[in-house]
């Protein structure tokens, strides 16, 4: 097994730097946010493995991606059992279609910036309270003086503008 | 079962019952074994159907992980306020080369200032005087010392003429008590 060598600053960057992209890669696979999670950690112990096996230069998104799709499958034949869960077809065709879109990952995420500061007023302080403080749908909605489930509707359009108006921005439609 | 958010008339059914199945999932619940199926049809049929649910898995996971766009809701939240009406007067150097306005004084500040300058001036002014009295009272009594040695002298100048001259206080010899100017100081003030 390669020596883990944490001193190599920019693959230690590398690997922290795509924590969001390879999260969101897994949770496509897997409909299960805790053990995404898991998953996620298991893959950076796997990349700091192998770092060896990378070479400086190559596409390290691809690489990364491919080491999750094995972790994937891994946990899927060792714990997925317990658990509801994708057929393999459709598991490895949302990797491909995952893998293929990863490559505009850094202009839709520029594009989300741009579009919070659009949103109406009420629906980015849902969105603040519910990323940026961590505070339950329901929690927010009593707050604001209605019931849980017009908060979950108020959060939805957030999402449904913010997925809009990043499309527009990304697509020029 | 997740229960319908709301009607979206631009979608079609089939798209409004994926983003509901999509909301269930980032609102951190288990789906279903049917919900579960029934997304597993939708997403297995259609390219398209696939590609949004990857999308908005992404757009979830950036707003709930990514930090530069945490740091972007942070900065949204701050009231606008803070980022610029505060800092309307101030005077910004127009270049790194351009100094910096020197510090300017409160008005409460000023006054305070003034104030104490005024009575710092009145101290100085009063131990200046009592300097004065204290020098010209010694010198009076030196003096005075000088001129009652001078004619005792004379008087005993014969009879005791062999004898040796006492030596008499002089100016040189003045000793300026510091000890006595300030309590003096202090008393006169007050303090």
């Amino acid at each position: 097994m390669p020596a883990c060598d944490l001193s190599h600053p920019s693959f230690a960057e590398l690997i922290a730097s795509h924590q969001p992209r390879l999260v969101g890669y897994i949770r496509t696979m897997i409909a299960d946010e805790h053990a995404a999670k898991d998953i996620l950690q298991d893959t950076n112990m796997a990349l700091l493995r192998k770092k060896a096996d990378f070479e400086p230069g190559t596409n390290f998104t691809a690489w990364a991606f491919r080491i999750a799709y094995f972790e994937v499958l891994s946990w899927r034949r060792n714990k997925g059992r317990e658990k509801v869960q994708f057929s393999s077809e459709l598991v490895e065709a949302l990797a491909e279609s995952g893998e293929q879109m990863a490559k505009n990952y850094d202009t839709r995420l520029e594009a989300l910036k741009s579009c919070l500061s659009k949103l109406p007023d009420r629906q980015k302080a849902i969105v603040q309270r519910r990323y940026l403080s961590g505070e339950s749908v329901q929690t927010i909605a009593e707050s604001m003086g209605f019931k849980a489930n017009a908060g979950s509707q108020l959060l939805h359009r957030a999402r449904q503008n913010l997925f809009q108006c990043i499309t527009r921005l990304t697509t020029g439609s | 079962m997740a229960k319908p958010t709301h009607i979206d008339m631009a979608k079609t059914p089939q798209e409004s019952r994926l983003d509901e199945l999509i909301d269930t999932l980032h609102s951190g619940q288990q789906l279903t074994e049917d919900e579960m199926a029934e997304l597993e049809a939708m997403l297995s049929a259609d390219h398209e159907a696939r590609a949004h649910y990857i999308l908005r898995q992404e757009l979830h996971t950036m707003l709930e992980v990514d930090k530069s766009v945490r740091l972007q809701l942070a900065i949204d939240e701050l009231p606008d306020h803070i980022l610029t009406d505060d800092f309307a007067d101030e005077q910004v150097p127009e270049s790194d080369d351009t100094p910096a306005p020197a510090p300017k004084l409160s008005r409460s500040s000023k006054e305070a200032f003034r104030m104490a300058t005024s009575i710092a001036a009145m101290i100085a002014g009063v131990i200046g005087m009592l300097w004065m009295y204290v020098q010209v009272e010694k010198f009076t009594q030196i003096e005075a010392a000088n001129e009652a040695a001078k004619k005792k002298a004379a008087e005993s100048e014969v009879a005791a003429e062999d004898e040796p001259e006492k030596p008499g206080t002089d100016l040189k010899e003045m000793k300026f008590d510091m000890v006595d100017i300030f309590k003096g100081t202090t008393k006169l003030i007050g303090l």
